[in-house]
């Protein structure tokens, strides 16, 4: 018998799920269920949308605080209060999971985080003696080279942004480029 | 003539008295040694008995329970320890253990969304759930195989306390003390499919606003109980997920 994971079972039947709570132990709690919906959400958006599209298509995913679908519950007649989603998106954030793209409005929601992706970059340049070549931002997110890994789709922008955690480790070498993100060349070390 | 006087009488008498203590002592000795050829032959029959029916002891809870009522009776445990013949012969000695463990494990996993307290109806079913992802699904459990379980964790110091809610049972696992007033209202929350306001609160139980509003605030602040400020009429509804949700 599989059942709905809790972040579901208090998404789709407990009203006071979208009323931020006063309780810090529990308001806590309360974010850390919906990161987990959020992001779950996103991931199964990106999933289907590279299986009907293909790699290309990826854009980056935003979510709108004034019209992300799952902030409203209609079967329960509640939307998640303005400090809810204020909270969401802080903590989003703060995991390294968002990026404010319009302050207090939009964000980019990263499923992976920026270092997340940079390890798994990593490890593919690792298994596959990728050093010390240069390669563009597109190659990964949609050349021959990543076929077939999690790579393939990554959000170019994202992608920079791990490439840039990489640079910091000294694993990598970035050139950016003013034509393009996808141009961004890099080259692993 | 007076018999009976003096010395010899006095001598007589302790020879009597000795004669009869021990008289005394040997029928004590023999009633004694009775009693162990029973209580030995007894046990001997549990014994048996529990080889006999091992199977049935360990798959039918209400089988499970007289047993152990029986054996407790004479100051066997044989569920509880798992050294020893009884574990040997039965194989269940780590029954009660184990289930010990699969609580604390539902207690755990549970604790972040229901503030630490569970149903007992709610316990059974998620230990249900893993007891047959282990593959124990043909053991049986029941509600006093739980009881027995807490009650055997208790050496651990008194981290799991059971509570009787109104009709029920639940189970706490957080340090809180709950009080009359916290499991009366406990109870009006499960008479109201876990759903209360203050004012309900004070309809039902006849309480004054400051004596509803402070009993729920606590329940809040133990995370035992969500706040819903979006309610048609404004009154804050108070919600219990350990009530309303499949948490496990």
């Amino acid at each position: 018998m599989e059942k709905a994971p809790t972040e579901a079972e208090f998404h789709a039947k407990f009203k006071a799920f979208y009323t931020l709570q006063d309780n810090e132990a529990t308001r806590l709690k309360q974010v850390r269920l919906w990161r987990r919906l959020v992001l779950e959400d996103f991931a199964r958006q990106q999933q289907q949308q590279q299986r009907s599209q293909g790699a290309d298509a990826a854009g980056p995913s935003v979510l709108s605080l004034d019209s992300f679908p799952l902030f409203t519950n209609a079967k329960l007649d509640r939307a998640l209060d303005a400090a809810g989603r204020k909270a969401v998106a802080d903590d989003l954030v703060a995991s390294g999971h968002g990026q404010w793209h319009d302050a207090g409005k939009t964000l980019y929601v990263f499923v992976k985080t920026p270092s997340e992706w940079a390890s798994i970059i990593y490890d593919f340049v690792q298994q596959n003696g990728l050093g010390g070549t240069i390669y563009t931002v597109y190659e990964l997110h949609s050349g021959d080279l990543t076929r077939n890994t999690p790579i393939q789709g990554i959000e170019p922008a994202l992608c920079i942004q791990a490439l840039e955690i990489l640079e910091n480790q000294n694993k990598a070498e970035v050139y950016p480029s003013d034509e393009s993100l996808d141009e961004t060349g890099v080259k692993f070390i | 003539m007076r018999r009976n006087v003096g010395v010899a009488r006095a001598v007589r008498a302790r020879k009597e008295r000795d004669a009869y203590q021990g008289k005394g002592a040997e029928l004590n000795r023999a009633n004694l040694e009775h009693f162990q050829t029973q209580m030995a032959a007894f046990k001997r029959e549990l014994e048996n008995f529990a080889v006999k029916h091992k199977k049935q002891i360990n798959k039918d809870p209400e089988f499970r329970n007289k047993f152990q009522n029986m054996c407790s009776k004479v100051g066997v445990d044989p569920l509880a320890s798992n050294k020893g013949f009884w574990a040997e012969v039965l194989g269940v000695g780590s029954f009660f253990y184990e289930l010990g463990v699969q609580i604390i494990h539902v207690c755990l996993a549970t604790r972040d969304a229901n503030g630490g307290i569970i149903q007992f109806e709610d316990l059974l079913q998620y230990l249900r759930r893993i007891r047959q992802r282990a593959g124990r699904e043909t053991q049986q459990i029941s509600e006093e195989d739980v009881q027995r379980a807490i009650a055997s964790l208790e050496p651990l110091g008194n981290g799991l306390r059971t509570v009787k809610v109104g009709p029920r049972q639940m189970l706490v696992s957080v340090p809180m003390e709950l009080s009359p007033d916290h499991t009366t209202v406990l109870e009006a929350a499960q008479t109201h499919a876990g759903v209360l306001s203050i004012p309900v609160v004070q309809r039902d139980l006849g309480w004054s606003q400051e004596r509803a509003a402070r009993v729920l605030d606590a329940l809040q602040a133990q995370g035992m109980t969500w706040v819903d400020k979006q309610t048609k009429d404004g009154v804050p509804a108070y919600e219990f997920p350990s009530i309303q949700l499949n948490l496990m």
